[in-house]
């Protein structure tokens, strides 16, 4: 069954592991565009297996600290480490090979793939051989494709497009595309998924298929963080909100905690702005 | 039919169409001989440009370059320095390849419009370059009297040289097939698809590019020193701007991505330009008229090609007779982004924010 690598005993079905170590931990990042301070002094750990929503009026900085994690930007100051590791120098394949996994908003099938094979493109973050083996297709190559094979038909399983494996990727309607993104970084074996507005444009029953992936994922122990703009799927799904404001952090809690939040309040009325 | 009969089938096709192609010079005369064998070293260097263009989405007019560098490499060190010549034709793509690797480091930062302008000044400076070494390269007057190759102690020539050239032809789309279906392939794949997308991977996006890139210099490389040992002259006419430009026809024709199109590709226009070479040198046409010819005609199909067949010539008429199949996601991808909440949506999402999660379940669950 696929699991992320780092997790918590077999059944423990959300994990919070007190004092452990955080899978992300942001310190202090600001990242500036000229003037605009995009993300202003943003520091948060995400704990093991939680799923976060990263939430904020429109310009707030969500996309920009996103980019920021995944490595596409690179922060002005502050640190950004997974796990143990300080992956800000990191460009972002690196980060990717250790364990962060990015879905955009706009994901692209990779042409002339099958759905399976766009899920084995994911497979690329673990594995190793490259043009001379693979051109050769030496035992250890055909052994490694046979795992990678394994992996994708895994991943296609858990978002439910299995029975869709041989068909033509670019021929999938828009809400089965996210879910193959979302099988292709789960192929990764990420130790943190970081999810672009995930349901922005889907339907009702699509965003329905889609929760139901989250909190599944949730239950195998994935971490996951999500910016999303959709407030209900938000309160479905998230164990913990993130509020983002002008580049800066102004709350932090469960949403049920988070409705009610002055500041927040304030923050999406408009009424903070001098 | 099982999984592997149906895979045997498959490949019945191709291993047909490979030993006709080789065993066919023996059928041909002489002239077309020597036209089978340009066919085939144009193939080889398509075969890599198809990839380049295609998996990593670089258009380089600068094939024709490597080509070059391959041919004089083989051509002056048999000749200058009487190393074997199999030798030379077997260091000839490594040597252009370790060029394309120095000068891919700097290049490839380059993109669309940029990379193509570079690739041709590229072919540019190594034909300069050609008249500036003219004490080892022969200059303006050509590198003369390169020996015949040797292979064992026969001197292939003729029907048996053209073989030589398709059999490698087919080497050279045996292991670029391979390539393409593995997970160095995959990883192209991924990045003609979408840069961000690979490196989100954990697909070294700049690394596969280059490895593409000096794998495709590489075949242009082995496709010169073939050159070589056909004419056993080499001159800077034979390696004009014009044969960069060529590649990517054959490219436009083929179709991007597609190492049977590539071949087709390299047959037809080969034909092309030289019908137009007979053309152009009929009693009374003026002595440019042949460049002038194959410039207007390349140009043309080049325009049409990008204007009206995006994907290639090839793959539009596959399409016409009836193996089209709906890309709908190659328009999902491109459908308009979700619309920016204003401040009425704000408050609206406020709202939701606030409401029973229950709610929130049961309406998703709808
Ligand atoms: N590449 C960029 N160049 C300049 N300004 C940018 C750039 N990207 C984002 N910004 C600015 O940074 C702020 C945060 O943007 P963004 O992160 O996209 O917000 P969100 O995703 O929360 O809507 C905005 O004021 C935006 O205009
Ligand atoms: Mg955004």
């Amino acid at each position: 069954m696929l699991r992320p690598p780092f997790r918590a005993p077999e059944n423990s079905r959300i994990v919070v592991q007190m004092g452990s170590q955080p899978a992300l931990s942001v310190d202090g990042v600001v990242k500036s565009f000229g003037a605009v301070h995009a993300v202003d002094e943003a520091t948060f750990d995400v704990e093991v297996g939680s799923l976060t929503c990263l939430i904020g009026p429109n310009g707030a900085g969500k996309s920009t600290l996103l980019n920021c994690v995944a490595g596409f930007l690179r922060h002005d100051s502050g640190r950004i480490l997974l796990g143990a590791d300080d992956v800000s120098p990191w460009p972002s394949d690196r980060r990717a090979r250790a364990g962060l996994a990015t879905v955009f908003q706009t994901a692209t099938p990779v042409g002339g793939l099958d759905v399976l094979g766009n899920a084995m493109v994911g497979c690329h973050a673990w594995t190793r051989h490259g043009f001379a083996t693979g051109i050769l297709r030496t035992p250890g190559q055909r052994r490694e494709e046979k795992e990678i094979r394994e992996a994708a038909d895994e991943a296609l399983e858990l978002v439910g497009l299995g029975p869709l494996a041989h068909r033509s990727a670019t021929t999938l309607p828009f809400g089965q595309l996210r879910l193959l993104a979302i099988a292709r970084v789960l192929a990764q074996r990420p130790r943190v998924l970081l999810l672009d507005e995930p349901v922005a444009g889907l339907r009702a029953a699509e965003k329905a298929r889609m929760r139901e992936v989250f909190l599944d994922l949730k239950a195998r122990g994935f971490t996951q963080i999500l910016v999303e703009h959709d407030m209900q799927f938000v309160g479905a799904v998230a164990d913990r909100v993130l509020v983002l404001d002008r580049g800066k952090l102004i709350a932090d809690g469960p949403p049920s905690v988070i409705r009610h939040d002055a500041r927040v309040i304030a923050a999406y009325l408009g009424t903070a702005t001098v | 039919m099982n999984a592997v009969a149906l895979r045997r089938t498959g490949r019945t096709l191709p291993i047909a169409a490979a030993v006709v192609l080789i065993l066919l010079p023996w059928e041909l005369s002489l002239a077309n001989q020597s036209l089978y064998v340009q066919m085939g070293q144009y193939a080889i260097v398509a075969v890599g440009l198809s990839l380049l263009m295609g998996f990593a989405g670089q258009v380089s007019f600068g094939q024709g370059a490597f080509y070059l560098v391959g041919a004089y490499v083989a051509g002056v060190l048999a000749t200058r320095y009487h190393w074997p010549t199999l030798a030379t034709l077997a260091l000839a793509p490594v040597a252009t390849a370790a060029v394309a690797w120095v000068i891919g480091l700097p290049l490839l930062r380059l993109r669309g419009h940029y990379l193509a302008f570079a690739t041709l000044a590229v072919h540019l400076i190594v034909l300069s370059l050609v008249f500036t070494w003219s004490g080892v390269t022969g200059g303006e007057i050509g590198l003369i009297g390169i020996p015949a190759l040797k292979i064992g102690s026969s001197h292939p020539a003729g029907a048996t040289y053209a073989a030589i050239v398709w059999a490698a032809v087919v080497a050279v789309a045996l292991v670029s097939l391979a390539l393409v279906g593995s997970r160095a392939g995959r990883a192209l794949r991924a990045i003609a698809a979408s840069e961000r997308d690979a490196a989100a991977t954990g697909i070294a996006v700049g690394a596969y590019k280059l490895r593409l890139f000096v794998l495709s210099a590489g075949y242009a490389g082995l496709a010169g020193g073939l050159f070589t040992y056909q004419l056993h002259y080499l001159s800077p006419d034979s390696f004009a701007v014009i044969l960069s430009v060529q590649f990517v026809v054959m490219i436009a024709i083929g179709g991007m991505g597609s190492v049977y199109g590539a071949v087709f590709g390299a047959i037809a226009v080969t034909l092309l330009r030289h019908e137009l070479s007979v053309l152009g040198t009929r009693p009374g046409m003026p002595l440019q008229a042949p460049k002038v010819l194959a410039i207007g005609v390349f140009g043309l199909i080049l325009t049409v090609v990008v204007l009206f067949f995006p994907r290639g010539l090839l793959p539009a008429l596959g399409d016409l007779t009836g193996r089209f199949r709906p890309q709908v996601a190659e328009i999902a991808p491109a459908l308009p982004p979700m619309p920016v909440p204003g401040e009425a949506e704000r408050a609206a999402e406020l709202e939701s924010l606030r409401g029973p999660t229950d709610a929130a379940t049961r309406e998703a669950g709808d």
